[in-house]
This record gives structure tokens, C-alpha cells and sequence, in this order.
């Protein structure tokens, strides 16, 4: 039944094979790890030390002149116009994310306790993901536009003579449309969660003399906390640092933080004072992510 | 008897701080069925790892067939896994399981099909071959699993706890069949669990081990009836432990208790001093009426097993001991003797740790 | 949860989804008005828009571009995150916490910041934009998309099959293709899907790689600016049922999976 070949020729090879063995895990980690290494470090690290670098260079009529001047710092944190841009951009990141929760927590609760066929439920909510998201930008200005439908819906009802303004290129209209936008990625992550939760805990929860407004308060939104958290961090850095919906619908008044930036790349042409920008914006990104993370990971869950 | 099959050579494993494997010394014989046993953490699937070469030992050497292997990396290595939870591939059928090794090694076609069927009809599987593997039961998979490793004729064939996921009534009847599959095949096991029972009913040698050492390798009756120490005596079967003073009176052996209580004991080669005997609940006895070779109790609860009655006594001296009552019945708070056999003591060194 | 119907939840819920559906149905509607300015109520039905559309040559040159970029990223980031996924999932090194936070960086960091990163650095090594930027900068966050599927898929797989392999004659290597690859179809075609659609209708990092050539959501972007005309709304609409291709495939790979899943709950 014996295969082993225990000739010499045999033993030798063997015996040779055993010496290769040792770098061949490695050659096998390296064949595999090897070319996405290399192309993350070319494309990601690179890249993003070179903000960072390029935010203490100098600018000389458009070209680059390596140097380490912390003014397009200074004067990012403090430029007046920068400064309001930035509150600015603070707030209509935060209004999306409270949008998207408030229109999202509802339709995850119900789609979780509720609705009987969820799958196409969380179809139907999700499938505009799927369509682009410059599309959907688009669809809400025809919508918006002076001589959009919502205008002329309210004029033919009489409840106004002139079309609002107002609905199109301003900041509300970037509130509407990101909410809009980033809706489906809130819904996700709340409703992943709440369809996880044990509903005996809610049931012990009522047996143990628990009212329903009470139940809700302290036992289902202290439990959806981890989807709250993910839902908060995938909308407000999605919705701080876009600059398409501002651009498109925010007008002169919705322009935020990232079109500061875009604009020393497309129009100004101050690629220093623009990497330093975008400084500013990876930090309060990261800040705000680091935040979440933090009371996400906070274990005291109080019920009582 | 002719060169072993496989040996280990003072293998040490360490994982960080830890000595997994603190310098095993073994030897399987060709055609043996051998099992590793032990509680989790003894080292017994850290080495199995080593042999299948999944794990290279920081020291000492592995030899399979004659030759070194410490560094031959799995895929080279003259012997095959059944995996505890078996590892069949999810995307192919039964016989392209089994099939797998031997594609591996580019075997041709023909013998290829017919080896496969030949390895199916061995587990009993042949009907099942065109299935998908998640569509078996537990036992069908542990029989692919084993056919799939069978098929290649390895010189050796490691079997990581594989019943440890069937119920205890397949689990008994697999336990057969593996042993029966075994002794057909004429191949070499070794076997890793950590189920005394299992190794028991079907090894013929098992090699127990403790905190990465061996403790003892015997025959399962020697490792039964005549432990090395308190922990092997404490892992395999039931037992009763009586701690005391070995003292010795005019040519004999006594094992003295408490209160001045003495049992008579027959190693006389043993030197004076502290230490534990330990004899079999089956190995006890009670008795009317004392004698030299008994001890006063007082009985504290029986349990009715089926097929016999055990109780639970008191010793008048200190302790208690489990016992298989068989001759007239005995009830709770009644007085009677115990029988401690002197030919079925086995003394143990009070201060071992779980080494010989 | 049993106890009063909640009705209110239910009457929410129908409004939320008008408000989803609603721009995208208006959208579509105007793409077959027959009057040049978006103007309600629609005054008749045409596909004069879509006639357009179709002769445009500019129209028909974004979309085989985007179609370019798509599958070519989609293939590269395929096997780069794949095989970086199967290095993280398979073997210790140091480093390896570090590279899973990066892989992921293109992901979390807003597409302005990626976008301008790695301009500036083929601004400074003098690269001309092109087609070849917008795929290299489409590669670098579809392969975050490939390794986060496929290193989940592989965590629930375990390494018992690699073993397994390897133990049954296959190299380490050979043990990936033989025995882990098959079982990440249903993965990679799933990952495929949206690494495409993601491509296919990226613009916030597209934007600042992008040369004299248009993509799709480029095009729609800068005529957006520049001046509407309904062959606007025939774009987007046949943008959007472009969209609907992969939510079917998503959709049948999903009960695909469901399905398995099922399978093995089955005695």
C-alpha cells in the first residue's frame, strides 16, 4: 500500500525540498500581499502624506515651491470667509444627518417589527442606492427649479403667485438633496440592527411593566445605539465633504467646505492653500469618526 | 519490533510564553492505532499540527517513514488529515472530494475513478457520490472525510477529534467503524481526543498527555489498571482517591488513614512516605462483617444506574468513596464495611503533578 | 410586538417612499415631454429626447468611456483586493491592522480629499490626465470594496479548506485556487456588481482626474452647468435603467445566497 519512494534519489530530494520550504510561506504571502501592498502604498500613502506635505509649501502664480510655511494653515483655520463656510458646512452636515435619521429610524423600525415581506420592503427603500447618484441630483432640481414641478404645484393651487426662489440654489435644497441622497445608507445601518434585536427583550421589556412610549425610550433606541452610530458615521462625513449637491442646487449661499477646496484645484489654482484646506477636513472627518467610535463603544447601556 | 513509522524527537512548541508542547519524546509503530489524549491545552492537537506540518516545532525533530520532516511543508508530507469538523469543500460533490488528493498529484483518470469508488465502498458511501457535500448528515461527512484521506494510501493518517461533532448514539457506532475501517486498511492512525471513553474502545496504544507532556503511553488496560499518576488515574475512568502515609511494619505495606487506621497494601518496593492510592468504584466491596482489609462507613446516598446501584460512603476515617453496590441492598445512614482489594491499589506519589 | 397596528408608521412610511420615488418618476416623465423647458404639466409624449440622445456623439462617447473605466477598475481592483484579502485573511505579518485601516481609507476619506490627493502627485510626476488616471483612481477605491466583501466571506470559511488542501497534496498557493477561489464566486460576482455601478456613476474623485474625455456622470455634470436641454433627462433616465441591471443581478444573487443559507440549516 506503501507510494514512499525510499530510494536514495528519493531522500535527497526530499531532503532538498525541505531546505525551500522555509521561504516559500513567505514567497506565498508576498505573491499574494505583494502587488496590493505596493499599489496602496503608490496610491493611498503617497497621495495622502502629499496633502499633507503639500499643505507647508508656498504657491508662486500656479506653480508648487516646496518649502515649510505653516500660513495656508493659519489661514485656514483662520479666514473669516473660510470660518463661515465651515459653520456653515457644520450645520448642513448635521441637519442631513438628523433628516436621514428622523425619516429613517421610523421606516427601519417598521420594516424590522412590522412588515411581513421585509426583503422587498428593504428593496424598495434601498433600490435608489443603486441609481446614480448624479441622477438623483438631477431629478431633485427639476423638482425644485423655479419653473419646476413643486413651484407650479403650489402656484396652480394658489397657495402662491410667484415660484419660491428659495427652493432651488440654496442651502436648503443641499439639506434636501443629500438627505435625499444619503437616506438609504442611514436606513441600512439602523434597520440591520433593529432587525438583529432579540424582540423577546422588548416583550420582557413590556412584562416587566414597561409602558410602550417608556419600552421605546429605554430599552429599543439604547439597543439600536451601534446602528445609530454607524448610520451617523457613514452620512455626516458622506454629507460633510461632498461639494456635487452644493455645487449644483446650493447656489452662491450653499457652497460648502469640500467647493473651498475644489475650487483651489479648479479655479484658483492654490493647490497649497487647498491641500491645507482639505487638512482641516480630513481632521474634523476623522475627529467626528473618532467621536462615534467612542460612544459606540461606551458599554453602560442604562435602562433605568 | 521493526523501526517506527513515526517518531517525535524532543519537541518543544512555543506559542509566546507558552511551552504548548514542552519536549515530547514518541514513537508510533507501523499499523498502530494511537491516540493522543488529553484535556484541552495538553499539547494533543499542537502536535498533531506538527506532524501534518501545519505548526514547525521550535526545537527537536519529526521523523516520518525514516526521514526528517520538521521542515516539509503539508503538502509533501506522505500522510493526510481528517479534520475535526471535517474541511470538505463546500463547491464539490462527494467523489470530487474524495478525488481531490489524487488530482493533486495528477494520478490518471482511470485510477482516479476507480480508487475512488474503491475508498467509498470501504466508508460504505458508494450510492452517495454524485451528492453535494451539504446535503449529508454528520456520519455521511466523517465517512467522506475519512475516504478522502484513505484514498491517497498515506503512510500515516491523523484524525483530529472527528466524531466530536456527532451525537453520543453515532458517535459509539463510529467508533467501531473506525476501528473496524482500520484494521482493513492495515494504515497507521493517530488520533487526537480529548474523550477518555473513545480512547479507550479503540486504540491500541494511547499516549496521554498533560500541560504539553507526556504523561504516560501504555496499552488502554495498562493505562486502566496500572496509572503512573494521579492525574492519568483521575482522566481515564472513575476513581477513588485515598490520601495517607505509606508505612512499613515487619515485611508489609500499610497505607495509614486517619485515626489509626490501616490498609494493608502490596507494593512493598514503594519507599515510606505521603501518598495517594487509587482503586476502581468497581473494584470495591461491601461487606458484613470487618476485616484487615476493610474500612468502616457510613452510607450516604445511592443511585440507581440501570444496570446496577451505586452509592456514595462516608469513611469513619476521613473521606468518602463511590462504589457498585451487588450483593443485598443498602440504604442511606446504614453502617457497613468496605472491601479495598489490596491487588487493585495503585500507589501514587502524593506529590506528582501530573508527571511521572 | 403584538398590539395596536401602528397606523401612523404605516401612512410615514407610504409618504417616505413618494418621497423616493417621486423626483425619479417626474425625471422620467419629462424625458418624453415634447417641450423644450421642463415645464409642468407635461404638454405631450415624444422620443424625439432619446433620438437625440442616441446620435449624440458626445453622449455616445462618455458612455463607452464609462463602460472602459468600469470594467477595466473593476477587474484590477478584483484581483488586487482579492488577493489582499486572502493575505490578510491567511497569514500574520506586521503591519497587518495598519494595511486593513488603509485598504479602507478611499472609503471613509470624503472623494474631495482622495480626488485632489492624487492629483496633486500626478501633477507633480507630470502625468497628463486621461482615461489612465480616472481608471487608476477608480482601481484605488474599488479594491477596498473586493477586500472587505471577500475578507468577510473568508473569515466565515475559515481556513479548514486551505488546510485541507494543502494536506491533500496542494501547495499553499495552488490551495487557493483549487479550493478557496471556487467558493468566492457568489462573493465576486456580488463585489463585482457594485464595484461596476460604483464606477459607473462616480464623479467626486472622477471630477479631479478627469482629462478632455467625459464620463457618463461627468457629462451629466457639466451640461448640468452649462445648460438643460430634455436630452438631460433621456441621459439619466437611461442612466437609471442602466442602475436596474445590477439591482437584478443583486437581487438573484441575494436569494442565490439565501437559498444556500438555507440549505445548510436543512438536515
Amino acid at each position: 500500500m506503501s507510494a514512499i519512494d525510499h530510494s536514495p534519489a528519493g531522500r535527497l530530494s526530499a531532503a532538498r525540498r525541505t531546505r525551500r520550504a522555509g521561504p516559500a510561506r513567505s514567497r506565498t504571502l508576498a505573491l499574494f500581499g505583494g502587488p496590493g501592498a505596493v499599489w496602496l502604498a503608490l496610491f493611498i500613502l503617497i497621495p495622502y502624506a502629499g496633502i499633507l506635505v503639500f499643505s507647508f509649501w508656498r504657491t508662486d502664480f500656479a506653480n508648487l515651491i516646496p518649502a515649510f510655511t505653516l500660513d495656508n494653515l493659519h489661514r485656514a483655520l483662520t479666514d473669516e470667509v473660510v470660518r463661515n463656510v465651515l459653520l456653515r458646512t457644520l450645520w448642513i452636515a448635521l441637519a442631513v444627518t438628523a433628516v436621514t435619521f428622523v425619516v429613517a429610524f421610523p421606516l427601519a423600525y417598521l420594516g424590522a417589527f412590522y412588515v411581513k415581506r421585509k426583503r422587498l420592503f428593504v428593496f424598495l427603500v434601498v433600490a435608489p442606492m443603486w441609481v446614480s447618484y448624479i441622477v438623483r441630483l438631477y431629478s431633485w432640481r427639476l423638482l425644485l427649479g423655479s419653473d419646476g414641478v413643486l413651484n407650479k404645484a403650489l402656484i396652480g393651487a394658489g397657495v402662491i403667485d410667484h415660484p419660491l426662489e428659495f427652493l432651488l440654489f440654496s442651502p436648503w435644497a443641499v439639506i434636501l438633496t443629500l438627505s435625499y441622497v444619503y437616506l438609504p445608507f442611514m436606513f441600512i445601518s439602523l434597520f440591520s440592527v433593529l432587525d438583529g434585536l432579540d424582540k423577546s427583550l422588548m416583550r420582557a421589556a413590556g412584562d416587566l411593566y414597561a409602558a410602550p412610549a417608556r419600552r421605546f425610550a429605554r430599552v429599543t433606541i439604547p439597543l439600536s445605539k451601534p446602528g445609530i452610530a454607524a448610520g451617523v458615521m457613514m452620512v455626516f462625513p458622506l454629507a460633510f465633504g461632498d461639494y456635487i449637491a452644493p455645487g449644483l442646487v446650493g447656489g452662491t449661499g450653499g457652497q460648502m467646505f469640500a467647493n473651498l477646496v475644489q475650487n483651489q484645484f479648479g479655479t484658483t489654482f492654490n493647490y497649497p492653500f487647498g491641500a491645507a484646506l482639505a487638512v482641516v477636513l480630513l481632521a474634523i472627518v476623522m475627529a467626528v469618526l473618532w467621536l462615534l467610535e467612542r460612544w459606540r463603544r461606551v458599554e453602560d447601556v442604562r435602562v433605568f | 519490533m521493526s523501526e517506527p513509522l513515526l517518531s517525535l524527537r524532543a519537541v518543544v512548541k512555543r506559542f509566546g510564553e507558552v511551552d504548548a508542547v514542552a519536549g515530547v519524546d514518541l514513537d508510533v509503530p507501523r499499523g498502530a492505532f494511537l491516540t493522543l489524549l488529553g484535556p484541552s491545552g495538553s499539547g494533543k492537537t499542537t502536535c498533531l499540527n506538527m506532524i501534518a506540518g501545519f505548526e514547525r516545532p521550535d526545537a527537536g525533530e519529526i521523523v516520518l517513514g525514516g526521514e526528517r520532516i520538521n521542515e516539509l511543508p503539508p503538502h509533501r508530507r506522505q500522510l493526510n488529515t481528517v479534520f475535526q469538523g471535517y474541511a470538505l469543500f463546500p463547491h464539490l460533490n462527494v467523489g470530487d472530494n474524495v478525488a481531490f488528493g489524487l488530482r493533486m498529484k495528477r494520478t490518471p483518470k482511470d485510477e482516479i475513478r476507480a480508487r475512488v469508488a474503491e475508498a467509498l465502498e470501504t466508508v460504505q458511501m458508494a450510492p452517495m457520490a454524485d451528492r453535494p457535500v451539504d446535503k449529508l448528515s454528520g456520519g455521511q461527512q466523517q465517512r467522506v472525510a475519512l475516504a478522502r484521506a484513505l484514498v491517497n494510501r498515506p503512510q500515516l493518517v491523523l484524525l483530529d477529534e472527528p466524531l466530536s461533532a456527532l451525537d453520543a448514539q453515532l458517535r459509539k457506532s463510529m467508533q467501531v467503524e473506525l476501528k473496524r475501517i482500520q484494521e482493513a486498511v492495515g494504515l497507521t492512525f493517530v488520533y487526537v481526543t480529548h474523550d477518555q471513553e473513545e480512547a479507550l474502545v479503540m486504540s491500541d496504544l494511547v499516549c496521554v498527555m498533560n500541560a504539553g507532556r507526556i504523561v504516560q503511553l501504555g496499552p488502554p488496560d495498562e493505562l486502566y489498571h496500572r496509572p503512573v499518576s494521579r492525574f492519568v488515574a483521575g482522566f481515564i475512568g472513575r476513581n477513588n482517591f485515598l490520601t495517607g502515609d505509606l508505612v512499613h511494619d515487619g515485611g508489609r505495606v500499610y497505607l495509614a488513614l486517619g485515626d489509626g487506621v490501616r490498609l494493608p497494601l502490596e507494593d512493598a518496593a514503594q519507599p515510606a512516605g505521603p501518598v495517594v492510592v487509587a482503586v476502581r468504584p468497581e473494584r470495591l466491596a461491601i461487606t458484613d462483617s470487618a476485616a484487615d482489609d476493610t474500612l468502616a462507613a457510613t452510607v450516604r446516598g445511592t443511585r440507581f444506574l440501570g444496570d446496577r446501584v451505586e452509592a456514595d460512603v462516608e469513611l469513619e476515617c476521613g473521606g468518602t468513596l463511590s462504589l457498585f453496590v451487588n450483593g443485598r441492598p443498602v440504604e442511606a445512614a446504614e453502617r457497613v464495611h468496605v472491601r479495598v482489594p489490596a491487588g487493585h491499589c495503585s500507589i501514587l506519589r502524593a506529590d506528582d503533578h501530573g508527571r511521572p | 410586538m403584538a398590539g395596536r397596528r401602528p397606523r401612523g408608521l404605516w401612512v410615514f412610511a407610504a409618504l417616505a417612499l413618494v418621497f423616493v420615488y417621486a423626483p425619479i418618476a417626474v425625471m422620467v416623465l419629462f424625458s418624453f415631454n415634447t417641450t423644450e423647458i421642463a415645464v409642468w404639466p407635461m404638454r405631450g409624449f415624444t422620443f424625439d429626447w432619446y433620438g437625440e440622445m442616441v446620435q449624440s456623439e458626445k453622449i455616445r462617447a462618455a458612455f463607452l468611456l464609462s463602460v472602459r473605466v468600469a470594467l477595466i477598475a473593476t477587474l484590477v481592483a478584483g484581483v488586487l483586493g482579492t488577493t489582499l484579502a486572502y493575505a490578510a485573511h491567511r497569514f500574520r505579518f506586521p503591519g497587518k491592522r495598519l494595511l486593513q485601516r488603509i485598504v479602507l481609507m478611499p472609503l471613509v476619506v470624503p472623494g474631495v480629499v482622495t480626488g485632489i490627493a492624487l492629483l496633486t502627485v500626478f501633477d507633480q510626476i507630470q502625468v497628463q490626465l486621461s482615461v489612465t488616471t480616472i481608471v487608476l483612481g477608480h482601481i484605488t477605491f474599488l479594491i477596498a470594496v473586493f477586500f472587505t466583501t471577500v475578507f468577510a466571506r473568508l473569515q466565515g470559511l475559515g481556513t479548514h479548506i486551505e488546510r485541507a488542501a494543502m494536506d491533500l497534496g496542494a501547495s499553499e498557493a495552488r490551495a487557493f485556487f483549487v479550493a478557496v477561489l471556487p467558493n468566492l464566486r457568489t462573493t465576486l460576482i456580488g463585489a463585482a456588481v457594485i464595484a461596476f455601478t460604483l464606477s459607473f456613476d462616480e464623479i467626486a474623485v472622477t471630477f479631479f482626474l478627469t482629462g478632455t474625455q467625459n464620463t457618463v456622470p461627468m457629462l451629466i455634470y457639466s451640461m448640468l452647468r452649462t445648460g438643460l436641454t430634455p436630452t438631460v433627462n433621456a441621459l439619466a433616465t437611461t442612466s437609471l435603467l442602466i442602475s436596474l441591471v445590477p439591482i437584478a443581478v443583486a437581487a438573484a444573487v441575494g436569494a442565490r445566497i439565501a437559498r444556500e443559507g438555507r440549505a445548510e440549516v436543512l438536515p
